[in-house]
């Protein structure tokens, strides 16, 4: 196998070692001064030079000949390190021998001398994998070793360490790796192997490594696999499923005019082709996004060709912005892992743009915590008894967590997003009283007043209460709550069901001793009412 | 020239490995991802018959190497997957792959290769590692020993610690075409309308369709289960529960039984619903079913079926968090619509055809 670029470039002296200036110059001022300690801490995210770092010092300490706190890489010591052959220099893979016996037997080790270099150096790397049992075991070591001995600990998740381990070593923060440093890695290493590309495109390397050089080495090397020497920004963007390609934009463009057969035409063939579907709805995503922007009045904002710009100013054209935000936080939120599913998942994501359906993953569904609402239905049904009651309790009390919370409530979107919105808050709010107003018809809902229209008044106004502090409590002010009756009453949420829910129906079954124990215990909520018999 | 290697689909995946490998650039740790049964296990047998494949252009697929490989018997290429519960009288498997089997690799991995040109780690189910053999696994993945080649396998990448991700080149496997399917089914023995059935109930998954292929009862099972929600459509409540309670009673036994009837049953509506919104026949994801699905769209509304989609993905995410199943599927099966009996129907909403 050939080595993979972010070995065969891993750094062999602190000055080749990228991003960690504080790092590099404290351990360097520090040998150089010959005040190293005997127990080092090296934390932060993965490839940020923890390991390397380690090794670096591991010469730097021994090297017959060092310059200046650097490590000369030229004598016998440095040599043997960088082949990877100093006796004296032991790695411990701290997730493979993470007990007890191997701390024991490391702590006999520890007691003999060096065999060549001056210091023996243990580098135990993913050391918060060590158990308790072998932490305590290696504190006192690691407190007050024999003169000859050097300890660096690697971790990636320090907090996992206990206290007294980190209290007895100098502990250094790595951090992600800033984008000009790591670029300036990238830019050496490319001229060095005979890669083509230009910054622009390794910029855009640089911004999917989440700070950390092995990524943004490893995605290099991975796109000379798929592209060969030459790179250009597209193959990059491509690669890494950032590119916006003519089926996202059909795509885009069916949803905006609701043309939900021409939709579903570019979603089956997109399947059928083997698209990755994940990969497609990121693009769906960021091409509305664009659209986001561009109807903003941002869309300078956006890195695109002038025929693509042109392409985001005719979708931009095509529906009004609140729609395409909507539209946008809906597929941004879908769920594709289920892979069996994932056509479908994209399809009714689809359906509900191009009906304006209410199915939404909508904020009124993540108010009530991840529990989804228990139908009253179910609640009587024999099986209660074995375990139901156990599980699902935890509802309820999520619910009375988390209910309350959340931003003043802020009118926004047509009037009939406003009122779903706000219906689910005053569900979350008041799940007792709130489904009296399951099939109101929204008047009007604006800061200072809501106003409905209902078929029946009695039953909400003897909730009027209830109702008003929960507005209250949802808008941040008092609200005033107008109720009327009117007919052609619309529900937000149980509009599908086929038979519409009368006021006094619902007020039958939200009195009802069984319904009210579902809501109180269970934590459910009345999603509509069907009759069964 | 490329070849295929005997994967079907994949073909920017092959090529990609073919050309590391012939121009020495083939890495020492690949991570595969992509939906189930697209290919991602034998992608990596190919790659491992490729490294240790005795013949001038590998993988031959005929010489002992690759045959070995192909049998699972080869001494070089090692696979580590859930293995059985000991615990477990029904044979069922771990929950995952445990740190004692990395161990036991990392002892193996020091030995040198026995015969082969390489040593070959096919992690199948890398997302089943335990979080302490993941861990165990990170040295290893970045500094193997020389002639050791690790094949990381897995349908959720995800769920992996980053700095696994961040060990491996990473290659997406995709969906398998339809058309690429059907060719396959039809090479393998099908006949032209049974391959294109199979190629579209696939969707995109090669190995479900071989394995129908090759067993029957598959079809039949979702037979079954499709005329169970045909019939669940035209109960009352006392029935729907009994369905529930079977149903609840599959659960305990098989849960990815019930997970695939709820998934094909969001499939026979979204079919309803293609059809209700205009879409025409070859979007369909049940062809064989066309009839029915028409008369369906015909009686339920778009509302109605889409609510109902909507009811299944909540169970199975509910079955998912531990809900009691029973509920659950209570629920699910009172939320679909009632279609009502044919003599009812006919008299509330007179339907074009009838």
């Amino acid at each position: 196998m050939a080595q993979a670029l972010y070995r065969k470039w891993r750094a062999q002296s602190f000055a080749e070692l990228a991003g960690q200036e504080p790092v590099t110059r404290t351990l360097r001022n520090a040998i150089a001064a010959n005040r190293t300690t005997h127990a080092y801490l090296f934390c932060g995210p993965r490839g940020t030079g923890k390991t390397s770092t380690g090794r670096i010092l591991a010469k730097a300490i021994n090297c017959l000949d060092p310059q200046g706190g650097e490590p000369c890489n030229a004598c016998r010591m440095c040599q043997a390190v960088n082949e990877g052959r100093l006796i004296d220099l032991i790695e411990i893979d701290a997730a493979s021998n993470r007990g007890i016996d191997e701390i024991r037997d490391l702590r006999e080790k520890v007691r003999f001398a060096p065999t060549e270099a001056r210091r023996k150096v243990y580098i135990i790397d993913e050391v918060h994998m060590l158990t308790e049992q072998a932490f305590n075991a290696l504190l006192k070591t690691l407190e007050e070793p024999p003169e000859h001995v050097v300890f660096i600990l690697a971790t990636t998740e320090a907090h996992k360490l206990p206290a007294t381990i980190v209290s007895r070593c100098q502990r250094f923060d790595f951090r992600r790796i800033p984008a000009d440093a790591a670029l300036a890695k990238l830019r050496t290493i490319a001229e060095a192997e005979g890669i083509e590309i230009d910054d622009a495109a390794l910029g855009v390397i640089v911004r999917a490594s989440g700070g950390s050089l092995r990524d943004a080495e490893n995605l290099l090397d991975q796109a000379v696999s798929y592209y060969g020497n030459c790179l250009s920004v597209a193959d990059l963007t491509e690669m890494l499923g950032l590119g916006s390609d003519e089926r996202a934009r059909a795509l885009v463009q069916a949803i905006l005019d609701r043309d939900l057969v021409a939709g579903l035409r570019v979603v089956h063939d997109a399947a059928a082709d083997g698209v990755d579907l994940r990969q497609f709805n990121r693009q769906i995503v960021e091409l509305l996004r664009r659209v986001v922007l561009t109807q903003a009045g941002a869309g300078d904002l956006i890195d695109a060709s002038d025929a693509e710009r042109e392409a985001v100013r005719d979708l931009a054209g095509r529906a009004e912005p609140n729609r395409v935000v909507q539209i946008t936080r809906r597929f941004s939120e879908l769920d594709l892992r289920g892979e069996s599913v994932a056509a479908l998942t994209l399809e009714l994501a689809l359906y509900d743009a191009c009906t304006d359906s209410a199915h939404s993953v909508a904020p009124s569904d993540r108010l009530q915590g991840e529990w989804p609402p228990v139908a009253v239905a179910a609640v009587d049904a024999p099986s209660v008894a074995n375990g139901g009651t156990g599980l699902a309790r935890p509802a309820a009390r999520r619910r009375r967590e988390t209910a309350p919370s959340g931003a003043p409530f802020q009118p926004s979107g047509d009037l009939a997003d406003r009122w779903r919105e706000l219906y689910a808050r005053l569900k979350a709010h008041e799940p007792a009283a709130a489904p009296v107003l399951l099939a109101a018809r929204p008047i009007e809902v604006s800061e200072e007043r809501v106003v409905l229209t209902v078929r029946v008044l009695a039953p909400v106004e003897r909730r009027r209460k209830p109702l008003e502090d929960a507005l209250a409590a949802i808008f941040g002010h008092p609200v005033e709550l107008v109720v009327q009756t009117g007919d052609a009453v619309s529900a937000p949420t149980a509009e599908e069901r086929s038979e519409p829910a009368p006021e006094d129906e619902l007020e039958r079954l939200v009195s009802s001793p069984t319904v009210q124990h579902a809501m109180k215990t269970y934590g459910a909520t009345i999603a509509g009412i069907e009759h069964t018999a | 020239m490329p070849t295929s290697w005997g994967i079907v689909g994949q073909r920017a995946a092959v090529a990609l490995l073919e050309r590391s490998i012939r121009e020495g650039r083939l890495r020492h740790a690949y991570l595969f991802t992509g939906p189930p049964q697209v290919g991602k296990g034998t992608l990596a047998r190919a790659l491992a018959q490729a490294v240790n494949c005795e013949q001038a252009d590998p993988p031959c697929g005929e010489c002992r190497s690759c045959r070995r490989i192909a049998r699972g018997l080869h001494p070089d290429v090692v696979t580590l997957r859930l293995l059985a519960d000991e615990k477990s009288e029904s044979g069922r498997l771990r929950k995952n792959i445990g740190i004692a089997q990395v161990q036991d690799l990392h002892a193996e991995l020091a030995l040198q290769p026995y015969e082969g040109r390489s040593r070959v780690v096919i992690v199948d189910g890398t997302e089943r590692l335990s979080s302490e053999a993941s861990n165990a696994l990170l040295k290893t993945l970045e500094e193997p020993p020389e002639k050791a080649l690790l094949i990381l396998v897995t349908s959720e990448p995800d769920r992996l610690l980053p700095t696994i991700r961040s060990r491996c080149q990473r290659l997406d496997l995709r969906l398998v075409p339809e058309a690429e399917i059907a060719a396959e089914l039809e090479r393998r023995g099908a006949d032209p309308a049974q391959s294109a059935l199979l190629a579209r109930l696939a969707a995109g998954q090669i190995g479900w369709a071989i394995e129908a292929l090759g067993d029957p009862d598959r079809l039949a099972v979702r037979s079954d289960r499709l005329d169970a929600l045909r019939a669940a459509l035209d109960e009352r409540t006392i029935a729907r529960l009994d369905r529930a309670g079977k149903l609840a009673a599959r659960f305990a036994a098989s849960r990815e039984d019930v997970y695939a009837t709820l998934a094909l049953w969001q499939g026979w509506l979204r079919d309803v619903l293609v059809v209700a919104s205009g879409g025409q026949f070859d979007l369909l994801l049940n062809p064989d079913r066309q009839a029915e699905i028409e008369s369906a769209a015909r009686a339920i509304s778009p509302a109605a079926t889409r609510a109902a989609i909507e009811a299944l993905r909540r169970c199975r995410e509910q079955l998912e968090a531990n809900v009691n199943a029973r509920l659950a599927l209570e629920a699910a099966l009172l939320d679909l619509p009632r279609l009502g009996s044919p003599a009812r129907r006919d008299a509330s909403s007179p339907s074009p055809r009838s």
